[in-house]
């Protein structure tokens, strides 16, 4: 669910926060398709950015952690499991935080 | 255990330099005829606030498409109420400043207690929570008792982390068995001296528990996750070197999906440094050093 910033805007995105200006007054709903009118509105009240839906950004897990050579990609989930007190598949939530967490690990990693 | 819990918080001020400032803001907002441009005057008073102000005004933290000039503009635009809170939070940074780097490394300290603040307030915008905003103070402060015990029980704090070294166990876990009670049962009873509200207080009370907190569960359950999330993200140090344990229970309570993660984790990422500018005096470099510190031992 990422934040774009109004310059970046597309007809069609899907807004996935309610918009509000400062008044508390629902602007967008949640769920509603971006019109050109819509990002003109925004633009009016001064709001320089929201959240819209995820574009497949999610689903480039796989590939980042591919780019890592393998030794290195083992390390860092050893790294990251000893790190945490209790183990991370008991949940959804904590599989969740631990699969990002270490994307952002990798996405660390490779920067270097 | 309450002598020794009274002793460590006893007077300890709430606002320190700050509070000619914040007296003086009182004043201006209980007279009916006073103007935003009034507020302003009294800010400007403090250039070192008042540059801070600009600054956080004009940063993706509050991600206002124009840019703001002056004060006033930027009281508009934050709201009175985050002002503030600005200050307070100012006013706790202060107070702790003197905190030694062979104790811990105040840096680290501070930017995992900001981070969290930028994530309380992330979940809590997602969740759509009335005054959002609160919880950016609630997740900073939410380790406040660690800064009371680095800064008046240093030789308590440095057997906690021997304790603490020497077996696998959580930080506030060595805290019980040194002091008979934790960091967040110190941070409750300061705050609550201050007379600070009772959901901010619950908030940092509660936040390893925050089933507990009877009708601010919602409240702890916000820093709960954020303290977690940034433990695991690993931005600064509070001392502890474990992810804490998640409460399940907690999640639920919040009621988000998992796909708000990302965009938490972002947030946090994008804001983090500009919300360090913003709240924290630039570090005294010699005072800094290069000893270790015992939380840095621990790990």
């Amino acid at each position: 669910m990422p934040n774009v910033k109004l310059e970046s805007l597309q007809g069609g995105m899907i807004v996935s926060v309610d918009v509000r200006n400062l008044d508390n007054m629902l602007l967008i709903p949640a769920g509603c398709a971006l019109s050109g009118r819509q990002i003109d509105i925004l633009n009016a009240w001064g709001i320089a950015e929201i959240q819209v839906e995820a574009c497949g950004d999610s689903e480039d897990l796989p590939d980042l952690l591919q780019q890592l050579p393998p030794e290195t990609l083992k390390q860092l989930k050893r790294d990251l499991t000893a790190a945490f007190w209790e183990p991370v598949d008991q949940s959804p939530v904590q599989q969740e935080v631990f699969n990002l967490v270490l994307r952002r690990r990798a996405k660390q990693a490779l920067q270097k | 255990m309450s002598t020794t819990l009274n002793h460590l918080i006893q007077g300890i001020p709430s606002l320190g330099s700050y509070a000619q400032v914040m007296a003086e803001m009182e004043t201006v907002l209980s007279e009916p005829h006073s103007t935003l441009a009034d507020l302003g005057n009294v800010i400007e008073k403090d250039p070192d606030l008042t540059a801070r102000l600009l600054k956080l005004g004009n940063s993706s933290f509050f991600g206002f498409h124009s840019r703001l000039e002056t004060v006033a503009e930027a009281v508009s635009v934050i709201g009175i109420q985050q002002v503030q809170d600005l200050l307070l939070v100012s006013s706790v940074v202060e107070l702790f400043d003197g905190i030694g780097a062979d104790l811990a490394d105040m840096e680290s300290f501070w930017k995992h207690s900001l981070a969290c603040g930028i994530g309380a307030r992330c979940l809590a915008i997602a969740r759509q929570m009335p005054k959002a905003e609160k919880f950016f103070v609630a997740g900073l402060l939410h380790d406040l008792g660690r800064l009371v015990l680095f800064s008046r029980a240093p030789n308590q704090v440095v057997e906690i982390f021997r304790l603490y070294q020497s077996r696998r166990m959580l930080l506030r876990e060595a805290e019980v068995c040194i002091l008979g009670f934790d960091h967040a049962l110190i941070g409750e009873t300061l705050m609550r001296s201050w007379q600070y509200p009772a959901n901010l207080v619950s908030a940092v009370a509660c936040h390893h528990h925050p089933m507990a907190a009877g009708v601010y569960q919602l409240e702890s359950s916000i820093v709960h996750l954020a303290d977690y999330l940034v433990h695991a993200m690993q931005m600064g140090r509070s001392g502890e070197r474990f992810v804490p344990p998640l409460n399940q229970k907690a999640w639920e309570r919040v009621g988000l999906a998992t796909n708000i993660l990302e965009s938490v984790i972002r947030s946090i990422d994008e804001q983090i440094e500009i919300v360090q500018e913003a709240f924290l005096r630039v570090p005294d470099k010699a005072a800094l050093g290069h000893s270790t510190t015992c939380a840095q031992q621990a790990t």
